[in-house]
């Protein structure tokens, strides 16, 4: 893996204007895809801003019958929800 | 969005740097880069080699530890994420060197022929049992699936968990 550096966000306008201002920025949630693929050299971030602390973790209901799955949310929670399970079983 | 109104967190820059990580109950002081694993934190830095590298990739499972009392995959987690968190290992499973119920179950039932992922089955099976997710057998297999054994000895992994599961007086 290349050096890259960190940083820990405290809200949604601080982790996107830090992912933003850096050339090679990119957001870091539950790691799962970004940490195996720059390991592997597929993906090449010079910043990752940890965004573990925002909450954003929810499943919401959408008026029109869709969902929101928060960027935080993790697979097994999403293959949980009671709505994902009802409405959406392709991804429970 | 206008940069300059957003307070900026501080970057941890590319090179080595400190990082407190607070591991089984004891707080320890490393130098790293903010590319480190935390299986490589624990294994090469802290010696805390109970956590196995099977992949390195996620899929196999035998890094299993417990961050803030949740399981995760210590291969996939940077060791720089868990500042401010409590990361618990095999190591911190039991104290003073007795076997967690859930050790002693896998012993009994010889759950295991190499034993190299069982570190992280067992972190996993005692996560499974708090989360509520061992109701039956084919519950358990659904949430060890993380957990690859190339032995093979899931009858007697599920075994292990039954056991202690029934001996607690149901799920927990």
């Amino acid at each position: 893996m290349r050096p890259l550096s960190y940083a820990r966000a405290t809200d949604a306008a601080a982790a996107i204007a830090l992912v933003a201002g850096h050339p090679e920025g990119a957001f870091l949630a539950g790691g799962t895809t970004q940490v195996d693929l720059t390991r592997q050299d597929v993906l090449r971030p010079g910043l990752l801003v940890d965004i573990n602390d925002l909450p954003l973790a929810r499943v919401e209901d959408l008026p029109g019958g869709g969902l929101r799955i928060g960027a935080l949310a993790r697979m097994s929670d999403v293959a949980q929800a009671p709505a994902v399970a009802a409405r959406f079983p392709m991804i429970s | 969005m206008n940069a300059d109104t957003v307070s900026l967190p501080a970057v941890h820059g590319s090179k080595a740097g400190t990082v407190v990580l607070s591991v089984n109950g004891q707080e320890r002081e490393l130098r790293m880069e903010s590319r480190v694993s935390l299986l490589d934190a624990l294994r090469e830095h802290l010696e805390l080699t109970g956590s196995k590298k099977g992949c390195d990739q996620g899929t196999c499972g035998a890094c299993t530890v417990w961050v803030d009392g949740r399981r995760v995959l210590a291969c996939l987690t940077l060791a720089v994420t868990c500042e401010g968190r409590e990361v618990t290992t095999i190591e911190g499973l039991s104290a003073d060197g007795a076997l967690h119920p859930m050790q002693a179950a896998f012993v009994d039932r010889d759950a295991f022929q190499c034993g190299y992922c069982i570190p992280g089955q067992i972190m996993s099976a005692v996560a499974v049992l708090k989360e509520g997710h061992a109701g039956d057998d084919a519950e358990i297999a659904e949430w060890m699936s993380g957990n690859i054994c190339r032995c093979a000895a899931y009858s007697n992994i599920r075994a292990a968990i039954r056991d202690v599961r029934d001996a607690a007086g149901g799920e927990r």
